[in-house]
């Protein structure tokens, strides 16, 4: 009775445990897509601690797109627990050598020739407002540091 | 002798004539109403003048003028403000020539956008110290106290410097600090007072919105880019991106469970 007991008590403090970790994960909703011009763009969304509700979030963000773009091809989407290279740098918002569209709740990279990708990155941004969001900016690419400062530094 | 006399008085009236018309097709605008002290190239205005590409406009202390440019465009100048007309090239029939350079060195001015506003986009520029303001079918207003602040009363703005473009919708306020920091919205109750008192002065002005008044979200068309040739492909490419983002944008604004805070 005594060992049955205490197998009870282990097992509530592993599923309290179990609990714990699993609510303490978070998730990335990641999706990068390639458009008919040749530009590839990475959107990561705020996190969340919800699976679920990260899928969701992906799909907010796809539906339209697939509904509006037809040509566009969805590389992946994904639930990140951690970000890594490119979407990791886009969630910090260090610079970049990409145009980026930036709004509340998504980071957004637009990989490809400067030309296209700044008239779509601008594009991106007031088609944001235009479907009510209050700003939305489009990031430029951060100009290289000169030769003699890289060397120096 | 008398002929002779009668021909050349024929000739310089109708070479003053022309000079008169040419001067009306060069003109920018006309000033529409103004009270106070207001100069044009440093010489006190009046009422129905018309101002040339080129020009600067001041006002002075308490003054305010309200100039009506040739493509329906309105601007109301609030007092203490320098206002340079640098280019302006406007034919109705001709959305090719359309050109609409001003400069606000100084001071606050609110803007109703006209035709080059709607058919032209690229072809108009609103410069401050910090940023350049593209129009896109626009009621706004900027205010250069360094930094320059932005507040949009219809449509939208884009405020563009060496480090990107912002656009601001309807309601939003922005602030540009330097011309190589990107503009970030604010609340409008961070505005400091020169500015929160012109826009308040500014907002309060009855304009007119002419029959070329592009209305609220007149954004981008996907229409060739005047500087690079690009295409920018099917609009639905951008389109449709820009509405998956603006879906997952609403839900972060209206707080629907996602965590962090990516202001930009």
């Amino acid at each position: 009775m005594k060992q049955a007991a205490v197998a009870l008590v282990l097992l509530a403090i592993a599923s309290w445990l179990a609990h714990t970790h699993v609510a303490g994960l978070i998730y990335y909703p990641v999706v990068q897509l390639r458009s008919p011009e040749g530009l590839t763009y990475t959107a990561v969304q705020d996190s969340t601690n919800d699976r679920q509700g990260c899928g969701a979030a992906n799909d907010r963000f796809l539906r339209p797109l697939k509904e509006q773009c037809k040509q566009c091809k969805v590389v992946f989407a994904r639930c990140a627990r951690t970000l890594e290279g490119l979407e990791a740098e886009l969630q910090d918002g260090v610079p970049l050598p990409y145009h980026r569209v930036f709004a509340p709740g998504i980071r957004l990279a637009i990989v490809g020739s400067a030309a296209p990708a700044k008239i779509t990155c601008e594009l991106i941004a007031g088609g944001m407002v235009q479907r009510g969001l209050s700003s939305a900016a489009c990031v430029y690419p951060a100009t290289p540091r000169p030769l003699r400062a890289a060397l120096e530094s | 002798m008398d002929s002779a006399a009668r021909h050349l008085g024929r000739f310089v009236a109708a070479l003053a004539t022309t000079a008169v018309f040419a001067g009306s097709a060069l003109a920018a605008g006309v000033v529409q109403t103004l009270h106070g002290d207001v100069r044009a190239a440093q010489r006190p205005v009046s009422v129905n003048q018309r101002l040339l590409p080129g020009t600067t406009v001041t006002t002075g202390s308490g003054a305010q003028a309200v100039i009506l440019f040739d493509d329906g465009a309105q601007v109301v100048l609030h007092q203490n403000t320098e206002f340079r007309i640098v280019d302006f090239r406007y034919n109705d029939a001709d959305a090719t020539t359309d050109r609409s350079i001003l400069d606000l060195v100084k001071g606050a001015l609110r803007m109703v956008s006209g035709t080059i506003g709607r058919r032209s986009r690229p072809a108009f520029a609103l410069r401050t110290p910090q940023v350049t303001i593209g129009i896109r079918g626009t009621d706004f207003m900027v205010a250069v106290v360094n930094p320059t602040y932005v507040q949009v009363i219809q449509g939208a703005v884009g405020a563009s410097n060496t480090a990107g473009t912002v656009v601001f919708g309807a309601g939003a306020t922005g602030a540009a600090t330097t011309s190589a920091t990107l503009a970030t919205p604010i609340v409008a109750g961070a505005l400091p007072p020169a500015a929160s008192s012109a826009f308040n002065a500014l907002g309060a002005v009855k304009l007119g919105y002419g029959a070329s008044y592009g209305v609220a979200g007149g954004v981008a068309t996907g229409a060739p880019d005047a500087a690079t040739g690009f295409t920018p492909g099917t609009p639905s490419t951008w389109a449709g991106i820009a509405a998956g983002a603006a879906a997952a944008a609403a839900l972060a604004v209206g707080g629907g469970g996602h965590k962090g805070s990516t202001s930009h």
